[in-house]
């Protein structure tokens, strides 16, 4: 028997009283590492607010079989390249996922440096957050999710903005966390090159979900009559 | 100097300062982070229409300032939330309320013996020992909650969904910002006046923002800025004859430009992204 992490049934959510989407089932083992894509407007970051608790479904159902989760949104809600905090203050904010009051104790000081230092950013820690590249900063995010240590990473778009030599280290990143921390990956991207090597499941979201599975059959199934269609329609 | 602190009234407004002085760019930090500098002034102005009530029905206005403006902060928070509307409509729509409010109430009342002033442009010098007590009463609760919830005040200021995410209750940590901006606002009505409220919030934590590299330098520069900016106002006030409030606010004013003329800077930045 295979042990789920995540599980959604029948997931319908609406914004303005139009679908956004519409009758989603699928589940997730722990230790996988999901890859969802899909075009524009498409439903994928209102699917992973969804199944991190951000927003509540309208129907169906969403089970999370763990509570340690972390999640880094398509845009940080502050405008964070002028935010007043330095590195290590922002990945501090992820002690907290144990506990809103809890003190950073010095155990908690060694996990936020062995975060940072995972991360490669060990010696930057005491820099403010707008003086680090986009690449940087997105490894901050990442430093920040893993330091309580979760079990379901959520990533929307990471990799908006930055460079290809970047974005492959990230992905790198992202598989050694998978693959040696044991940690679940869901993450959205526009990118399937890039992902497809990663990933264990991939996903293609339009509204519906049109595929969930091994990315080989992914490519055989769903981009080739995808891209055919596009052709024909020109 | 000294001389000042002969007079009870000097040595309240001193105390009553000194706490405006803290308040205000702790709580005033988180909301200029978010993006929300503008609530202050609407939640003080909305309360104008409280204090006019209370005057009328006879309910001391301190208490209906701190009503009015729990009520007109949680107004804020839920209709920017519900609504395609951005915030500072919101809150121009609120604030406009509060005062024609208050406007109508006092012209209906006319004849009471109403010291509009006093709450327009504060009345730091006519604090009494009543007051004083009030406003520590309120003060220090609110410093200690902000010193216990620092950090998920912080994650909420950061990025609200990454909060939520990770388990924090969001909508009642904004909704204890909200309660602690309407104290905070509240005593500072009584140094600075509605008019003056906001500026306190707001440029002291201007300055530290600008002089800072990480959050708790900012808090601390915020701090320290709006205190001297009381004391300092209110020695010049005292000297020169002239309403405090707005010497305090001048003279915060002044280190804010100071502050962005480069002066302060810490060695290795003062770069604009
Ligand atoms: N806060 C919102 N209010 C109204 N509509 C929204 C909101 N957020 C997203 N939408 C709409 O929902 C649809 C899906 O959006 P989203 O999940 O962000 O798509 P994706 O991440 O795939 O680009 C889009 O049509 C978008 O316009
Ligand atoms: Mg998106």
């Amino acid at each position: 028997m295979s042990d789920k992490i995540l599980e959604v049934r029948g997931l319908y959510f609406t914004y303005d009283g139009e679908n956004v989407l519409e009758d989603i089932t699928f589940s997730l083992d722990r230790g996988e590492f999901l890859g969802i894509i899909g075009p524009n407007g498409s439903g994928k970051s209102t699917l992973l607010k969804l199944i991190t608790g951000i927003l509540k479904p309208d129907r169906g159902e969403i089970k999370l079989y763990t509570d340690r989760i972390s999640y880094i949104p398509q845009k940080i809600t502050s405008l964070s390249y002028n935010f007043p905090a330095t590195v290590e203050e922002i990945v501090s904010l992820g002690i907290l996922s144990k506990g809103m009051l809890k003190r950073i104790s010095r155990k908690d000081y060694n996990l936020i440096e062995q975060a940072l230092d995972k991360v490669g950013l060990l010696e930057l820690k005491n820099k403010r957050l707008g003086e680090l590249s986009g690449g940087q900063q997105q490894r901050v995010h990442i430093a920040r999710a893993i330091v309580s240590n979760p079990e379901l990473l959520v990533l929307d778009e990471p990799t908006t903005g930055i460079d290809i030599v970047n974005q492959t280290r990230f992905y790198e990143l992202l598989g050694h966390l998978n693959s040696e921390m044991g940690i679940t990956v869901i993450i959205v991207s526009h990118d399937i090159s890039t992902i497809a090597g990663e990933v264990t499941t991939m996903a293609y979201l339009d509204k519906k979900l049109h595929f969930i599975g091994k990315p080989k059959d992914f490519f055989r199934k769903i981009l080739w009559p995808v891209e055919l269609e596009d052709l024909l329609s020109r | 100097m000294m001389d000042i602190l002969q007079y009870s009234f000097m040595r309240y407004a001193l105390i009553s300062g000194i706490f405006v002085g803290i308040l205000c760019p702790i709580i005033g930090v988180f909301l200029v982070l978010k993006n929300l500098s503008l609530i202050a002034d609407g939640m003080a102005h909305f309360s104008f229409g409280g204090i006019a009530l209370g005057i009328v029905l006879g309910i001391s206005p301190t208490y209906m300032i701190l009503l009015f403006s729990i009520l007109g902060g949680l107004l804020i928070n839920y209709v920017i939330r519900r609504t395609k509307l951005y915030g500072d409509t919101v809150i121009a729509i609120l604030l406009s309320t509060g005062l024609a409010i208050g406007i109508t109430i006092i012209s209906l009342a006319r004849g009471t013996n109403f010291n509009i002033n006093a709450y327009l442009f504060g009345s730091l010098l006519a604090i009494d020992e009543k007051e004083l007590m009030s406003i520590i009463l309120l003060g220090i609760p609110a410093i200690i909650l902000v010193i216990i919830f620092y950090r998920p005040l912080l994650y909420i200021t950061f990025d609200e969904d990454s909060a939520k995410a990770s388990g924090l209750p969001v909508e009642s940590i904004n909704i204890l910002l909200v309660i602690l901006s309407a104290v905070t606002i509240a005593i500072t009505i009584k140094v600075a006046g509605i008019l003056l409220t906001s500026a306190l919030i707001v440029i002291p934590v201007a300055t530290g923002i600008q002089i800072s590299n990480s959050f708790k330098k900012t808090l601390l520069s915020s701090v320290v800025t709006g205190i001297i900016s009381v004391i300092l106002g209110l020695i010049i006030s005292y000297y020169l004859n002239i309403a405090p409030g707005g010497a305090i606010v001048l003279v915060s004013v002044l280190i804010f430009l100071l502050s962005i003329s480069g002066l302060f800077d810490q060695k290795g930045y003062y770069s604009k992204t």
